[in-house]
This record gives C-alpha cells, structure tokens and sequence, in this order.
C-alpha cells in the first residue's frame, strides 16, 4: 500500500517511514476477530474494558466497536520511567480508573507488550481491586523482550524484534496517528531525535 | 585434573546462597549497567535481589566446584534469574556456554539473558540515548539499528483468530 495516506504528520515526518508491516485491513480483521471473541466469552458478564494510556486509544475504539455485548471501558496512565529525575524513582498513578472494578470481569487491553513491566504494575494494582476476573488482550505482544511472563488471554500478533510506529504506537509522541504498523528508515530516529531538539530550543 | 560431566539424573545441586554483604539500593552498583536496570526494576516496584545464588557448573574429581555461575538479579515474585551482560557478542561465548550448562544442570531454574543489544534496546525504550550511548557504546547502538531497518522481510505471524489462552 502507499505510505502517504492522508493524515496529519508532516510530510518530513511520514517520509521515514520505511515499510508497513499491518495494513490497515489486516489490523481491522484481527481487531474484529477478537471482539468477536472477546464478545462470545463474555456473554451475559458485567465486562469492562481498562487500557492504559496514551497508545490503546486506538486499538481501545476499534476493539470496543467490535464487541457486540454491553459493554464498558475506563483508562488509566501511569508515569514512565525517563532520563531525568522526575521520571526516576517510583512509577505513579497519573490517571485513576473513575469506575469501580470490584467484583466485575475485567479485561486489561494493551497495544503492545514487551518488557512486560508496566503491565504486570497494572494488573498487580488492578487485581487489587478485587474483580471478579482479570484478562490480557494485546494487540502486539513482542516475547523475546519479556522480563516479567504474562498470560495474554487474546493476542492479535506476534512480532518479530522491530521498532514499530502506527496505529498508537509512537516515536517521540510521532506516528501514533498512521492507519497502519510500520518500520522507520535507517537512522529515522537520530534524524528525528535532532529535529526535536530543533524544533524544542525554536519552541523555548 | 580432568573435569567430571554430571548427570542430570543424578540427584539435584544444591545452589549456594552466596554471603556477605547484598546489594539492595541501585546506588551500591559498582557498574552502571547493573545500576540503571536496577533503578528501572524500582520504578516498576520489582521486587529484585542482586546475585543472591551461585549456582556449581562444573566439578573436579575430588567434587570440588571447578565452574560457578552467579546470574546478576533474581525476582523474587517471578521466581526468575536475570542475567545483565554488555559484552560484545564476540565475548558471548563463554557466559552462552555457562548458560546453557545452568539450564541442563537446574532445569527448574528460569534464567533470562538481558544482552547488549536488550539492554540498548530497553534503555532506547525509556528514551535513555544518552545512558545508551554511555553504558552500551556505539557497536549495542548499531546493532539496534537492525530493529529499526530490518534487512529481511518481516511479516505479522500469527492470524489465527480467537483467544490464545
């Protein structure tokens, strides 16, 4: 497929995408094929959906549209770990659920899981909670990278080691919007990194 | 004096719990690898020990312990060994060979490696260049570069439809 569908990126920006990895198409069956899924085995549940911010907005609408039971979602944000010493120490709430989780079948939605470390935070304070149940449905998952083993209940794709942008997943707060999963070029990221910092001293 | 191979039937090893005085705050790491993987570990409220076994790998005939292996951090909650490395690949040889004899000799032990390129790879991750450039050097950050600009062809795997449970 053409990589300039039209969107939001700059042009500079768009131009260092290398090659798509998930058309849009491929995504939208495997969202559809898990909400259908997900809808079958929740029959007659009291079902929410927690994703954590800011990369499953995406895939979060998309999964919602697909599941055919009632259902409802909430979204929590967690701080991340950083070069500098705000980002260090401990990792903190930064947006609380609003609804209740207690005694309710909870599915925790995620668009890529890696490492496995903010996850397993989320789902340890999740399960907190006390809810009735508590799944994982990722869109991504990347195993080799693991530290801490999850229990993915619904999986959309296994992926090879790549840095990915697309579809919510980001560099620098770039890309999230692109229809699709795709590869940077080759030194994308040095380039980009320089024209943020550009773009941050022109912006102080 | 030759080595003698153990076999794995025989009945189990018994890790030694390594003494002395433990590491317990990120600060203590002499190395700045292991410091910064630890302070990661605290951000996310791992709980973690630092080289609290030494597993025996290899012995004399005498049974004295010829070879010992000692992963870097065991998580506790995970039940899972850690080890950190940022050796060239060229250097891997060795700690591969260890691995593999910790993992014929204790089968129930998880250990996870954490290389070079893991390690650049978790640092670009939390938007740590600088550390990286610092902690790995520029070979860890070229190899990384492969993630970004794959030479292969790579193409989502798994289609199936429905839960993996």
């Amino acid at each position: 497929m053409s990589l300039d569908q039209p969107n939001s990126a700059t042009a500079e920006t768009l131009s260092q995408v290398e090659r798509v990895i998930l058309t849009p198409e491929q995504i939208a069956a495997r969202v559809s094929a898990l909400g259908q899924a997900i809808s079958t085995d929740y029959e007659g549940q009291d079902l929410i959906l927690v994703g954590v911010l800011r990369g499953v907005l995406f895939f979060m609408a998309d999964l919602l549209r697909a599941i055919t039971i009632p259902v409802k979602y909430d979204v929590i944000a967690i701080s991340r770990y950083g070069p500098t010493s705000q980002t260090r120490g401990v990792v903190r709430l930064t947006k609380d659920l609003d609804e209740h989780i207690e005694g309710r079948h909870v599915l925790f939605v995620e668009d890529v899981i890696d490492t496995g470390l903010t996850s397993n935070y989320i789902l340890k304070n999740l399960r907190a909670r006390e809810p009735a149940s508590l799944r994982v449905c990722a869109l991504l998952d990347r195993p080799q990278h693991r530290l801490i083993d999850l229990n993915i209940t619904y999986k959309g794709f296994e992926l090879p080691d790549l840095f990915l942008v697309g579809y919510g997943l980001d560099y620098q707060q770039m890309f999230r919007n692109l229809p699709y999963i795709a590869t940077l070029k080759a030194g994308a990221l040095g380039r980009l990194a320089a024209a943020h910092d550009l773009q941050a001293r022109g912006d102080a | 004096m030759e080595s003698k191979s153990i076999d794995p039937d025989r009945p189990r090893v018994t890790p030694v719990r390594n003494p002395g005085a433990p590491i317990e705050h990120p600060d203590d790491f002499p190395h700045p690898s292991e410091r910064e993987f630890a302070r990661i570990l605290d951000f996310y409220q791992i709980p973690w020990q630092y080289e609290p076994t030494t597993f025996a790998l290899e012995w004399d005939e005498a049974g004295n312990v010829k070879e010992a292996f000692s992963p870097d951090f065991y998580l506790p909650d995970q039940d899972i060994y850690i080890e950190l490395t940022t050796l060239r690949p060229a250097l891997m040889n060795r700690k591969h060979r260890k691995l593999r004899r910790l993992k014929e000799l204790y089968p129930d032990v998880q250990v996870k490696l954490v290389d070079r390129r893991d390690f650049a790879n978790l640092l670009f991750k939390y938007g740590l260049e600088d550390e990286r450039d610092q902690l790995v050097g520029q070979a860890a950050i070229d190899a990384a570069e492969v993630i970004v600009n794959p030479s292969k062809s790579v193409e989502a795997q798994n289609n199936e439809s429905g839960p993996t449970e």
